[in-house]
């Protein structure tokens, strides 16, 4: 009897074995059509927080109501690792993290003060690599697909894909041109083409510039445009909405990162100008800045690593710096903060701004003053620079990197 | 040993009294051996429980009771260093058959208890160690492999990605890859682990395996940290021979064969054995990344071929020469999940030639030397080349390089690597008296790559690939002690670690030049670990260490496949503190109960991390981790005919680094849970098992239910509170049942995996299959 007791014992035990293990399941908030997330305010960050090899890490979206204290993660949305955003007036497309680990589906937020609403989502071919939306109307946006070489149409309304202009005819030696970033002017669609080989780089044998132009109304490319002249090449990099920008004369510039400071043998870099209604380049509007001197430093560009028009022939820039390139790429610290001026040719270091890595490169202007995300040895977070006063201070302290601001009107 | 005399002699005296004593009824003969080497047991006591009688085999191993009345009778029989056997006979009026009692070695036939038998010597380091053993019994019958018998193992997961032969590690209190040491009979195979599968250990062949947690014996060379998992073959009797086929869903089918041949007087044994594995893993499974879509896997082809021989001499000056070919040939397609891969596979072949040398008293009484040595050589390739690639809807692609490539990896591969590998652990030890021993333990190892691919080099322009020379010794020196009366054990071990590498570098991005990488590294560590017995039954067990791990050469160097290149690795280093309680009646008690509590802490430097990047996966060091554990473990026979455990492990392994990786900056992760890490599971089952079940005779029957739980865990650092990528919980329940016939000769094993079919993601979302049957047919000639 006592054996049987015993017995008895030993199954409770083992039933109480079983059932300890259901734990209370919490699947998080997927954001849906009725809760809003991402924290209040208008100014919305991505932030992200790598792992040592700077090729891996997570990555949260989020609104602020301004720029001050440290930023708190915690009512961050989940995406893609080092995901690009879009934002085209309260609406905020995420696009995919690059490779194809992650959601293979384009989300559309939106924005309002109180926080952010899913509003749609779009499967989009895996692997492809949308990186960016520029939209040409309430019903129709390109999203160009870096690794097929194709700019997919879509209504941003639906979130549905109503067309396709495939670029592959134009690729050099592969199937993708390598669509980047581009902008629309007078009625055409003014898309830089990277045109990079299986290393990430440019070809060796086509260091040049290229440019589709695309009818909006049509969809057809006019015509592919070239700038050869200078060697420059990779134009905008293709997460950076601001390394292509017209100025008050209309005229396109576009900001060329060539071989991103990894290559000491070819460190050419800077800018190729389309002028106001044309589709060629002006080759006397180039310039290639990387023997162009940095007053305030020793240093010469390599490359640019981004940059923001602010007007008056003023472009805020990070530039990449080869004496600080470490082993690693993704890490190093070789971002140099910069006000480079196209009129007279010349560059300023801006002090009090961090040496930054490659994931802390954005750059917004609002309210008269620039605004550098930065990822220092010492500081990380916003850095505000005033082009009047020429003063630096940090505004947002910051664990990871800040990878994107916007600045929604209020 | 006076006591134990005087006992015997006492035994024998009321043996042959009740043989005087006793007139009529039936009788019952029988004879008591060792199962694994098949010799008698002298001194054995056999008991009737019924009867209070009992007697003593005689030194042929016999045993006899007369004049018993007619009956069911329960004879326990009992020898030191044995399972006790319970036994149900009839004694009926006519002459009854004589019986065979075949008696399992304690450390062979009870689960997950302190190893114990062997030398006196060894008993001193072993019964310190936190060691689990997985016995025969429950490997015996069963269609599973070995990773599915280790994953129900307190502290252990498995780490699978996929179906039969996909990738997979092994997780001993979250520490995982390389680390956990991979032993088959004590001779390490971490540097074939891209080669050699557990899985690839025929059930049928196993005696036991051994599962080290915290610190490793010194025995096993020091090279590995946090665990290591040691396949004991079995010894086999003079002639054998095992046959078994499994079939299972998803067209996986298997084969396997052992031939045992001993021939005694020569003192030789020979075996040849193989397997075959065929599998299409072709399961359906839900996308991971998109929602609602179905994918019946459709290029997850998997082949092996394993062929195996031994000599193992007795009689060749040492107590044992052993040499063992074996040849290993692998097929495995890359199932896509993102994409559809049609095309892309690899391929590898082993060729392995292991050497043993075991002598007690070598050159001077009381050392006793163990050294092994095993050299391979190892061709392997991935081989991508299709032109295009497809999405899930069937369209095709083109691939980014002209010249191919499907996976995405911006360029094709037709890879034909060569590596071979050299691998030498020798241990001397030397009994200084009855306290103490003293030991040497070395590890050298030598591994030389030399990669080749040039449909690579065509598609990025250049080598990347470079030869490799990767050399390693780990020296150790052990002093063990125990106390007279058993009561206290003690090993303190200190360790010498030192590697070299050298080899090339060149910048997957810009053409500069070719960096030439020469490392040499060295480090020191020690561990101590003692048990003490408070009572026959309930000991207590603490050990500690500061453990460095050499990085394996294929985490510095990439696995040739998938996996890139990280040359400048550091080796990564261990503080940990093991305690535990263990509370044992196996044979002291019917019920065998063993209740074990453990707890330890871990804080791990420079830790070597699997990570999965937008360029590729690779191994990176990962600044500093701390873990607390703990793992309770509970098992009896509830009764007779009914065996039952469970278990729960809860591993708290926490980001613990101050700065951001070269910063002054605060860690943002300070303090969160390790991610892509369970960090609670737990395993309960029963197993049923009766002879003769259903009638006939030499029949028996096992009925066994496995439950698994993972709790759900996290796929990132724990950040935010929103929209968090997990990795679901998960409850998969196995059910089996094995009928043996013709007194164990032949088997039939059903099992029904995942029961309910609930929905597994493994580790970076990979999902598993799901409910699946198998059946095994097995046959031992012997």
């Amino acid at each position: 009897m006592k054996r049987m007791k015993e017995s008895w014992q030993l199954i409770a035990m083992s039933v109480a074995m079983l059932f300890v293990t259901s734990c209370e399941k919490n699947n998080g908030n997927e954001p849906t059509p009725d809760n809003l997330l991402g924290g209040e305010g208008n100014i919305l960050i991505e932030s992200t927080v790598k792992n040592a090899d700077g090729t891996s890490g997570q990555s949260y979206l989020q609104q602020i109501p301004n720029l001050s204290g440290t930023l708190n993660m915690t009512q961050g949305i989940q995406i893609g690792f080092a995901s690009s955003i879009s934002v085209e007036g309260n609406d905020i497309f995420v696009f995919p993290e690059f490779g194809t680990s992650g959601k293979q589906t384009v989300v559309k937020y939106e924005h309002s003060q109180k926080g952010l609403k899913k509003v749609g989502e779009m499967q989009i071919i895996p692997n492809s690599y949308p990186i960016n939306l520029t939209q040409v109307s309430d019903e129709k946006a390109y999203i160009p697909l870096y690794n097929l070489g194709k700019v997919m149409v879509i209504n941003p309304k639906t979130m549905i894909r109503t067309g396709e202009i495939n670029l592959s005819k134009y690729a050099h030696k592969d199937s993708s041109v390598d669509p980047s970033y581009g902008i629309i002017r007078d009625g055409f669609y003014y898309l830089p083409l990277d045109q990079i080989g299986t290393n990430w780089m440019p070809y060796e044998d086509h260091r040049q510039v290229d440019v589709a132009v695309i009818d909006t109304k049509t969809d057809k490319v006019l015509n592919v445009i070239s700038e050869k002249s200078n060697g420059l090449c990779f134009p905008t990099r293709p997460f950076l909405k601001n390394m292509i920008f017209t100025n008050e004369q209309n005229d396109i510039y576009i900001a060329c990162t060539g071989y991103f400071g990894y290559n000491p043998q070819y460190v050419k870099n800077g800018f190729v100008c389309i002028p106001a209604g044309k589709h060629e380049f002006d080759e006397s509007k180039t310039w290639e800045i990387s023997n162009t001197p940095i007053a305030g430093s020793t240093y010469k560009s390599a490359t640019i690593f981004n940059c923001k028009y602010i007007g008056n022939n003023k472009v805020a820039a990070y530039v990449g710096v080869l004496e600080l390139m470490s082993d690693n790429p993704y890490t190093a610290r070789n971002s140099m903060a910069v006000m480079i001026d196209l009129k007279t040719k010349t560059i300023e270091k801006i002090d009090g701004i961090p040496y930054t890595d490659g994931h802390s490169v954005a750059i917004e202007y609002h309210n008269g003053e620039v605004l550098f995300a930065a990822y220092g040895v010492n500081v990380s977070g916003v850095f505000a620079y005033n082009p009047t006063t020429r003063k630096v201070r940090q505004t947002l302290s910051s664990g990871g990197n800040v990878a994107f601001m916007h600045f929604f009107k209020k | 040993m006076k006591q134990k005399i005087v006992l015997l002699f006492f035994m024998l005296l009321l043996m042959n009294l009740n043989i005087v004593a006793q007139t009529g009824g039936g009788c019952i003969v029988g004879t008591v051996i060792d199962d694994a080497v098949g010799e008698p047991l002298i001194g054995a006591t056999i008991f009737i429980e019924e009867l209070k009688e009992g007697v003593v085999t005689d030194e042929h191993g016999d045993f006899s009771f007369s004049d018993i009345p007619i009956g069911t009778y329960t004879l326990t029989v009992k020898f030191m260093g044995f399972q006790v056997q319970t036994l149900k006979i009839t004694v009926g009026k006519e002459h009854g058959k004589k019986i065979k009692v075949r008696m399992k070695a304690l450390s062979q036939s009870i689960e997950e208890v302190v190893v114990m038998g062997k030398s006196e010597a060894r008993k001193i380091r072993e019964q310190a160690m936190p060691v689990s053993v997985i016995s025969m019994k429950q490997l015996q019958g069963t269609v599973s492999d070995v990773q599915g018998i280790l994953a129900k193992t307190v502290g252990v997961a498995i780490r699978a990605s996929g179906g039969v032969g996909s990738t997979s590690r092994l997780s001993v209190r979250g520490l995982e890859g390389k680390r956990i040491g991979f032993f088959i009979d004590e001779t390490s195979l971490n540097e074939q682990s891209d080669f050699i599968d557990l899985n690839d250990i025929p059930i049928d062949m196993i005696d036991r395996i051994e599962i080290y947690k915290g610190v490793v014996p010194a025995k096993f060379g020091g090279s590995s940290m946090g665990g290591a998992v040691n396949i004991v073959i079995k010894e086999y009797p003079d002639r054998y021979a095992d046959v078994s086929y499994t079939r299972e869903s998803f067209n996986v089918n298997k084969a396997q064969t052992v031939f045992k041949r001993n021939l005694k007087d020569a003192g030789l044994v020979f075996g040849v054995g193989g397997g075959y594995t065929y599998a299409d893993n072709n399961y359906t499974m839900e996308s991971p990344y998109v929602k609602g879509l179905k994918i019946k896997r459709n290029h997850d082809n998997f082949r092996k071929l394993i062929l195996g021989g031994s000599i193992k001499a007795k009689k060749w000056w040492f107590d044992e020469v052993e040499f063992e070919p074996a040849f290993i040939d692998t097929y495995k397609e890359i199932q896509g999940i993102e994409t559809d891969i049609r095309q892309a596979h690899t391929r590898s072949r082993l060729y392995l030639l292991a050497n043993k040398l075991e002598k007690k008293n070598f050159l001077l009484e009381g050392l006793d030397f163990d050294m092994s040595t095993a050299i391979a050589y190892t061709q392997y390739s991935l081989v991508d080349t299709a032109k295009v690639w497809y999405d899930w809807e069937g369209n095709a692609y083109p691939t980014p390089s002209t010249i191919g490539g499907e996976l995405g990896s911006r360029y094709a591969s037709k890879s034909n690597n060569k590596k071979t590998t050299l691998l030498n652990k020798l241990n001397l030890e030397y009994l200084i008296s009855k306290n103490h021993s003293i030991s040497f333990n070395s590890v050298f190892t030598l591994a030389n790559g030399y990669p080749s691919d040039a449909t690579k080099e065509q598609s990025i322009g250049k080598k990347v690939d470079f030869n490799s020379h990767m050399r390693s010794w780990v020296g150790g020196l052990t002093h063990d002690f125990r106390t007279t009366d058993d009561r206290f054990l003690n090993s303190l071990t200190t360790r010498i670690y030192w590697y070299s590498m050298k080899t090339s570098y060149q910048n997957i991005y810009v053409n500069t030049p070719v960096e030439d990488i020469s490392l040499n590294k060295s480090s020191v560590g020690f561990s101590n670990a003692m048990r003490y017995r408070f009572t026959p039954s309930f000991m207590g067990k603490l050990s500690g260490g500061y453990d460095v791990r050499i990085p394996a050469e294929n985490e510095l160097l990439g696995d040739g496949y998938t996996i890139t290149p990280s040359e400048r690795l550091l080796p990564e280093r261990n503080l940990s503190v093991n305690a535990g309680l263990l509370y044992d009646l196996t044979g002291k008690h019917p019920s065998n109960l063993q209740i074990e509590l453990s707890g330890y802490y871990m804080y791990l430097k420079d830790m070597i991390r699997f990570v999965k990047g937008i360029l590729g996966a690779q191994y990176q060091n990962f600044g500093e981790m701390r873990t607390l554990g703990a793992e309770l473990e509970v098992k009896a026979d509830i009764f007779p005919f009914l065996y039952g455990y469970g278990n729960v492990t809860y591993q708290d392994l926490r980001d613990v680094r101050k700065y951001e990786e070269g910063t002054n900056l605060p860690n943002a992760t300070k303090g969160k849970r390790m991610p892509n890490i369970p960090y609670f599971m737990a395993n309960a089952g029963l197993e049923f098992h009766k002879e003769n079940l259903f009638g006939g005779r030499g029949q028996n029957t096992r009925l066994f239910a496995d439950m698994a739980f993972v709790n759900e865990y996290l796929y990132d650092f724990e950040i935010t509170e929103n929209a968090k990528r997990r990795i679901p919980q998960s409850t998969t329940i196995d059910l089996g049942i094995e009928h043996s016939f013709m007194n164990q000769r032949l088997f039939i094993s059903g099992k029904i995996k995942n029961l309910t079919n609930a929905v597994v993601l493994s580790e970076f979302n990979r999902p598993m299959p799901g409910r699946s049957f198998g059946i095994k047919l097995r046959y031992i000639f012997r």
